[in-house]
């Protein structure tokens, strides 16, 4: 394992031989264990080594994209080769500027842990058991879905035809589970947890993720039905975390907006959101579990706005929809492994800003609502949001009550912003992203 | 490369595992982007690998590696071997009776993906991207992805089973955006199968871009929907969706087997109406899920999994089957190398019945009537389901009115299973897609039109 840095510049030379200009070759290495629970007990463990080089190629703005797993010099020979052909087939695309240009990387510690890198499977066995024994600590009869993911190793490795070299190596460990809870055929109650990290510090919460996901399990339980109505919504740290992470970003992503696909084209420099909203973008945080020192091309992670008092600062952009825009380029492209381009963005480590009140003051003013752990899709184009609550609990006079079931959510992302009324002083932290509890008015609920 | 193999299973007999398979992929897939006239995004995808599975004391030990050469595949074996010397808790359980299977399999085709130049390729997507983009003034965005893959897969086991095959696939999709100056508004329609180019030379530019972009236009004039529970009539794309997500994720054996589904102990009860009969096909010749053998080389089978409303049987891969106490029938699929053979979905469809779609919403006073799908997702543990709608049209004193808007419409499986009043006549199974499992797989879903009644919709009002 590792990566030939030569092998990376020959796939380089072999682009600029065919004579494309702008190209970009991206090289990845990964070891990952993984454990699964299905049922109560540890089923699979796998290990993985994936190795792969990916050569994207520009000719007049039209794109050609190869990747193999192969690393011998031939079959990267041939991929770059394949890249070459693929982007003079390409048509001629207008609003491609350049690929990113290099510029100084920020400093950013704690995203490689030695330690985690060698750390031993017999350990991680012991993790994942302690899972599945602390869900039975606090219902014997509880089913699990979990799963204990170790990125042992991944280094990385983006050139470009303009110079740019970014080297990165990353550690990372999550798990996460889904306990199930029953006390009759009807009567299911079922509940998530996960854990997200950089390094081995704070590795021995990992089992407590079971027993929070089979707490919740237990909340749900004895879910009834709802009325069609309008009311509250009270979203959990976790629903906040979709509507910022899910929702918000693909509306968002800058390649949608430029093509006026997105709910919130044209809004830019607009005050769309209640005055309580302010969200940061930091891909720089020591540890973040989204940190990184460039975005998918290598252009170099900073901190931005996206809302600030209720103004939408900036979209996520790439290289491509930075210059298609002629906004700056927020380095928001997203590259998930060697096999796709980074041609999307996405978000980092998010921090909504907190608000003044407690979780409690805000629950305690609410006469009739819905309390909500989860909210994650949306028609990007008309920012509709209409789905099944997957996690619901009615409020009544101030406080928590049943689980609901078979309830739906009706609304419109524009509609969310404009009705947020109070946002918690109460934050939860997911390894650099924090998500308060957020209200909001007046959002229908079909039952 | 068999005798690699074959070295591979004869190193793990050596050992103490109770089993083992080996598996080597190789996919090679092509996508094409062509966005408002420009053919701007062309990718090749070349994806290689083995991978050794092994089964000691009930617990699998699964290692892969990108490396097909003899010392990798040894390593890759003693990697999984270790992985089952971790001392977890776990019960042993004992593997079916399992026959060696010893087969090809190979995919029909006209055109060979690879065999046709991305110029070629080009001519053809642009006219299908064209006849969508031009239709009306009011288009104002247009989206075409082409995908083809050719997958090799060569399984040996310590059984004896030894299987090849080799699937060829295309499909195109199209987004078509429509806005009058206020309002946007946007349709999705997609084509895929078994097969080679032939599928997209083959494609009626009428039926499937003009259409696409007269039914974009039209929702320009779409409502708000209401929200609520009432009748609901799905169109065969929906009852494809509705068959998979709410119904054949909780058929899936491992999650029955591990109590994970809500079907846990139902086997043999009557949990639907009984107009309701549902089926997984893997056999069905060049739909979009079909298959010769699964990953674990066990033969493609049709399998009855709700007969008359009784829930009858399972989808399985061997351990599922096991642990049931039942016999594999051919569902463990695994994506690529990288991933672990897991119980999946192949051509999932709910029978045809005998009404038409004018007997069904005759006699309903208000309700939607609900045609293609965006998405759709399950929570299997408690059987609740959201399917999200394209297009929908409101049913008043049992004659189509006015369009709503985007929409979605979900329920309680075992509830709404027993709300179906009646299906029709007119069926298919034609809509293809990739489910999601932790890892992809291509699936077909289908059915007929179905009246359900007392279906959740999530309108606006």
């Amino acid at each position: 394992m590792g990566i030939n840095k030569n092998l990376v510049y020959d796939a380089l030379d072999e682009v600029k031989k065919v004579g494309v200009k702008d190209a970009e070759v991206y090289a990845e290495t990964t070891r990952l264990v993984e454990l699964s629970i299905d049922g109560t007990e540890i089923n699979n463990v796998r290990v993985l080594e994936d190795i792969g080089i990916a050569i994207r190629a520009y000719n007049k703005g039209g794109m050609g994209f190869a990747y193999v797993m192969q690393l011998g010099k031939n079959n990267v020979k041939l991929a770059a080769q394949r890249a070459c052909e693929l982007a003079k087939s390409a048509q001629k695309d207008k609003f491609f500027k350049s690929l990113p240009k290099p510029s100084p990387l920020p400093k950013i510690k704690g995203l490689y842990d030695s330690k985690l890198s060698v750390f031993p499977i017999k350990k991680l066995v012991k993790l994942t058991q302690g899972i599945i024994d602390s869900a039975k600590n606090v219902d014997k009869d509880v089913t699990l879905r979990a799963e204990l993911s170790v990125i042992l190793d991944k280094e990385s490795r983006i050139v470009n035809s303009n110079g740019i070299d970014c080297h990165e190596r990353q550690t990372a460990i999550s798990a996460y589970a889904m306990a199930k809870v029953q006390r009759s055929k009807e009567d299911v109650g079922s509940g998530m947890e996960f854990f997200l990290s950089r390094s081995i510090d704070g590795l021995d919460t990992i089992p407590n993720i079971g027993k929070i996901a089979t707490e919740r399990a237990v909340r749900n339980l004895g879910a009834e039905k709802t009325k069609t109505r309008k009311c509250f919504f009270l979203l959990s740290p976790y629903a906040t975390m979709g509507l910022v992470s899910s929702i918000l970003a693909s509306c968002l992503n800058g390649v949608t907006v430029s093509y006026g696909l997105s709910c919130l084209r044209g809004k830019l420099g607009q005050k769309i959101a209640s005055d309580k909203l302010t969200i940061i973008d930091n891909g720089c945080l020591n540890g973040g579990f989204m940190s990184s020192h460039t975005d998918g091309e290598g252009s170099p992670r900073k901190p931005f706005y996206i809302f600030e008092k209720g103004v939408l600062k900036n979209y996520l952009h790439t290289s491509y929809s930075a210059g298609k825009m002629k906004q700056k380029n927020t380095a928001s492209a997203m590259r998930h492994s060697y096999t796709h381009p980074p041609l999307n963005a996405g978000v980092t480590n998010i921090k909504v800003a907190p608000g003044e009140k407690s979780f409690n003051e805000i629950l305690k003013s609410v006469d009739d609502g819905i309390y909500i752990d989860s909210l994650h899709t949306i028609d990007v184009l008309t920012g509709s949001i209409s789905s099944m609550i997957d996690y619901g609990i009615e409020i009544k006079s101030g406080e928590l009550k049943n689980a609901i079931k078979s309830a739906m959510i009706g609304t419109n992302l524009l509609e969310i912003l404009k009705n947020i009324v109070a946002i918690s002083k109460d934050v939860k932290d997911f390894c650099g992203s924090t998500y308060p509890y957020i209200l909001v008015e007046g959002i229908n609920i079909g039952g | 490369m068999r005798e690699l193999m074959e070295e591979v299973i004869k190193l793990s007999k050596k050992t103490d595992v109770e089993f083992c398979d080996i598996r080597i992929c190789e996919n090679k897939g092509a996508s094409i982007k062509i966005q408002d006239g420009v053919a701007r995004e062309l990718c090749s995808a070349h994806d290689y690998g083995a991978a050794v599975r092994v089964l000691k004391n009930g617990l699998w030990g699964f290692a892969s590696t990108n490396n097909v050469d003899k010392s990798h595949l040894e390593n890759t074996l003693k990697d999984a071997i270790s992985l089952t010397q971790t001392k977890c808790k776990k019960k042993k359980f004992e593997l079916p009776e399992l026959l060696p299977n010893i087969g090809v399999g190979l995919s029909t085709f006209v055109l060979s993906p690879d065999m046709v130049s991305e110029s070629e390729k080009l001519k053809v997507l642009s006219v299908i991207e064209k006849a969508g983009r031009t239709y009306s003034k009011k288009i104002t965005n247009t989206i075409l992805v082409y995908t083809d893959n050719v997958t090799k897969e060569f399984l040996l086991n310590s059984i004896g089973s030894y299987t090849e095959q080799n699937l060829v696939r295309a499909s195109v999709s199209l987004s078509v955006t429509a806005s009058d100056g206020k309002k946007k508004q946007s349709m999705r329609k997609r084509i895929g199968s078994l097969g080679g180019f032939e599928i997209i030379q083959n494609i009626d530019i009428e039926q499937f871009s003009k259409e696409t972009a007269k039914k974009a236009v039209s929702l320009l004039k779409a409502k708000e929907a209401p929200s609520g529970a009432m009748t609901v009539i799905t169109d065969p794309d929906i009852s494809g969706l509705f068959a998979h997500e709410a119904c054949g994720h909780n058929t899936e054996g491992d999650l029955v087997a591990h109590n994970l589904s809500i079907l846990n102990g139902m086997k043999g009860k009557m949990i639907a109406s009984e107009k309701v009969t549902l089926i997984d096909d893997a056999t069905i010749p060049n739909r979009y899920g079909t298959y010769f053998y699964d990953s674990e080389g066990i033969p493609a089978q049709k399998r009855v999994l709700i007969d008359k409303g009784y829930f009858v049987g399972c989808m399985h891969n061997i351990e599922s089957a096991a642990l049931l106490g039942e016999k594999p029938n051919g569902s463990g699929r695994a994506y690529l190398h990288q991933n672990i053979p897991i119980v999946r979905m192949s051509n999932t469809y709910f029978a045809p019945g005998n009404a038409t779609l004018e007997d069904l919403i005759s006699d309903v006073k208000f309700g939607v009537l609900a045609k293609g799908f965006n998405w759709g997702y399950v929570m299997v543990e408690k059987g609740q389901f959201t399917c999200n709608v394209q297009e929908a049209w409101a049913i008043r004193n049992g004659k189509i009115a006015e369009p709503y808007g985007n929409l979605s419409i979900g329920g309680l499986t075992l509830e709404t299973l027993k709300n179906v009043e009646d299906c029709t006549k007119e069926f298919n199974v034609d809509a293809p897609g990739m489910c999601g499992k932790g890892q992809p797989m291509w699936v077909g879903a289908g059915g007929p039109y179905m009246k359900i009644r007392n279906m959740i919709v999530g309108g606006y009002k």
